[in-house]
C-alpha cells in the first residue's frame, strides 16, 4: 500500500471547490467566475462558496488555461474554443464507436 | 546542454523586432497546436515553437539567450564564464556541470534572476509551488479491467538544495482506479515537481492511452468483438463460444442473423467507477463464406439457390 500512489479519476464526482479548481488549473478565481458565466463550467450550488465543480472541470480548466495563453484569447474566445473542443471530442467518440461496429477493420 | 536556435524555429532574423516575433508565433501556433492540428509531430513542433516564443518575447530572457552565444542546433555547449553572474539568480551559480540540463528550463526561471537586484535566496522570499507534470500512460485493456499497477517514468529538470540544476529521472507506481477507460485522465496530487522554499509540490496528471488489443475494441466502457459465423450458422441460428476479459461465454446467434448485427452480452465490458454497472460486450456478427468449396458443397449451394425464392435486391426494381 505504501508503494502505491493514489490516483483519482477526473470524472463526474462533484467535490471540487472554487479555490481548488483555481489552484489546479492556473486560472484565477475571477477567470473561473467569468467562464461559469459563459457556460464553460456548470457548478452546483448557489453562492460562490457553495459552488461544487465536477473533477472533470479540472481537465477542462487546464485546457482553457492553456488555450488562453497559447492563443492569447480573451474569456469569450476561450469559452467558445472549449465548447468547440468538447464537441469535437464527442464526435471523435462517436466515430470511434462506429468504427467498432465496422467489420474487417 | 544542447543548443536550440529559437530564431530559426520561429523563422525570424536574430534582430527581429518584437512584433515580427509575435506574428511568427501566432502563425506557427495556429499551424501546429495539438488541439487544432492533426499533423504528425505537431505536438513536438508546437512545444518547440512555444518555447522559442516564451524566450524571445521577453526582453530579459532574450538578452540572456543572445548572450549565450550562437551554435548549431543540437550542439553541446555551455554558457560563457561570466554568464552565470550576469543572468543567473543568486544560489544558481554552478554552470560548469550543465550536463543534460534543458536549455529552456535554464532560461525559463530556474536559472534566471528574479528581480534585477538579484537578492539572496532565503526562506520565504523564494517560495514557489512546484510545476504540474503531465504524462501519458500506455495501458492494455486487461490493466483497465483489473485496476493494475503501472510504472511510469518521469523525467524533469529540478533544482537541488545546493542550487545546482540537474536532470532527474524517477519511476512512479500508480494504481489505475477501477472505472478508468481510454482517453480519461488521472490526477495524483503532490507527485509533480517539488516546490521551492517550502512551496507545495505540483500535481501529476496522467493521460490514459489504450494499447490496441488483438480481439477487442473499446468504446467508452463497452467492448466490441467481431464474431465470424458461416452462412448456414447465420441462417439456421446457433450457439457459439466467445471470449471475454474473464473467460468464455456462450452466445446465442438467432436464426436469420444479418452481417453487422450486434448481439449484446450484458456486463462483460469494462468496469465503471464506484458501484455502477460495468459496460457491455457487443458481438458484431460477420458472415464469412468459405473461399474454397468442395464439389459436394458447391452442389448443395446450387440446390439451395434453386430451392430459394429469396430476393435481397427487390428494392432495386
Amino acid at each position: 500500500m505504501s508503494a502505491e500512489r493514489i490516483a483519482s479519476l477526473l470524472g463526474e464526482q462533484l467535490d471540487i471547490e472554487l479555490d481548488e479548481l483555481a489552484g489546479a488549473t492556473g486560472l484565477s478565481v475571477e477567470e473561473i467566475v467569468e467562464l461559469v458565466e459563459y457556460g464553460v463550467f456548470e457548478p452546483v450550488g448557489g453562492a460562490r462558496v457553495e459552488w461544487r465543480f465536477s473533477s472533470r472541470c479540472i481537465t477542462l480548466g487546464r485546457r482553457a488555461s492553456r488555450l488562453r495563453s497559447d492563443f492569447e484569447l480573451d474569456a469569450p474566445g476561450t469559452a467558445l474554443v472549449v465548447a468547440l473542443l468538447e464537441r469535437i471530442e464527442e464526435l471523435e467518440a462517436e466515430v470511434n464507436r462506429l468504427r467498432c461496429e465496422l467489420l474487417g477493420d | 546542454m544542447k543548443y536550440k536556435d529559437y530564431y530559426e524555429i520561429l523563422g525570424v532574423a536574430r534582430d527581429a523586432p518584437e512584433a515580427d516575433i509575435k506574428k511568427a508565433y501566432r502563425k506557427l501556433a495556429r499551424k501546429y497546436h495539438p488541439d487544432v492540428s492533426k499533423e504528425k509531430g505537431a505536438e513536438e513542433k508546437f512545444k518547440e515553437v512555444a518555447e522559442a516564443y516564451e524566450v524571445l518575447k521577453d526582453p530579459e530572457k532574450r538578452a540572456a539567450y543572445d548572450q549565450m552565444g550562437f551554435y548549431q542546433p543540437g550542439q553541446d555547449f555551455r554558457p560563457p564564464p561570466d554568464w552565470g553572474e550576469r543572468f543567473g539568480s543568486a544560489g544558481v551559480h554552478a554552470f560548469e556541470d550543465v550536463g543534460d540540463i534543458d536549455l529552456f528550463d535554464l532560461l525559463s526561471g530556474l536559472g534566471l534572476g528574479r528581480g534585477a537586484t538579484g537578492g539572496r535566496r532565503g526562506g520565504t522570499e523564494f517560495h514557489m509551488p512546484g510545476q504540474d507534470y503531465e504524462v501519458t500512460m500506455h495501458a492494455g485493456i486487461e490493466d483497465l479491467n483489473r485496476g493494475a499497477e503501472v510504472e511510469i517514468p518521469l523525467s524533469a529538470t529540478e533544482m537541488a538544495p545546493d542550487g545546482r540544476l540537474r536532470r532527474s529521472t524517477r519511476n512512479i507506481r500508480v494504481r489505475i482506479p477501477k472505472g478508468a477507460t481510454a482517453g480519461q485522465r488521472l490526477r495524483v496530487p503532490g507527485k509533480g515537481g517539488a516546490g521551492m522554499g517550502g512551496g507545495p509540490a505540483g500535481d501529476l496528471y496522467i493521460n490514459i492511452q489504450l494499447r490496441p488489443h488483438d480481439l477487442f475494441k473499446v468504446s467508452g466502457h463497452d467492448l466490441y468483438l467481431e464474431v465470424p459465423v458461416t452462412p448456414w450458422e447465420a441462417a439456421l441460428g446457433t450457439t457459439v463460444e466467445v471470449p471475454t476479459l474473464e473467460g468464455k461465454v456462450s452466445l446465442k446467434v438467432p436464426p436469420g442473423s444479418r452481417a453487422g448485427q450486434k448481439l449484446r452480452v450484458r456486463g462483460k465490458g469494462l468496469p465503471r467507477p464506484k458501484a455502477a454497472e460495468p459496460g457491455d460486450l457487443y458481438a458484431v456478427l460477420q458472415i464469412v463464406t468459405p473461399s474454397v468449396l468442395s464439389e459436394r458443397e458447391r452442389e448443395l449451394y446450387r440446390q439451395l439457390a434453386e430451392a430459394s425464392s429469396f430476393n435481397p435486391r427487390a428494392h432495386f426494381e
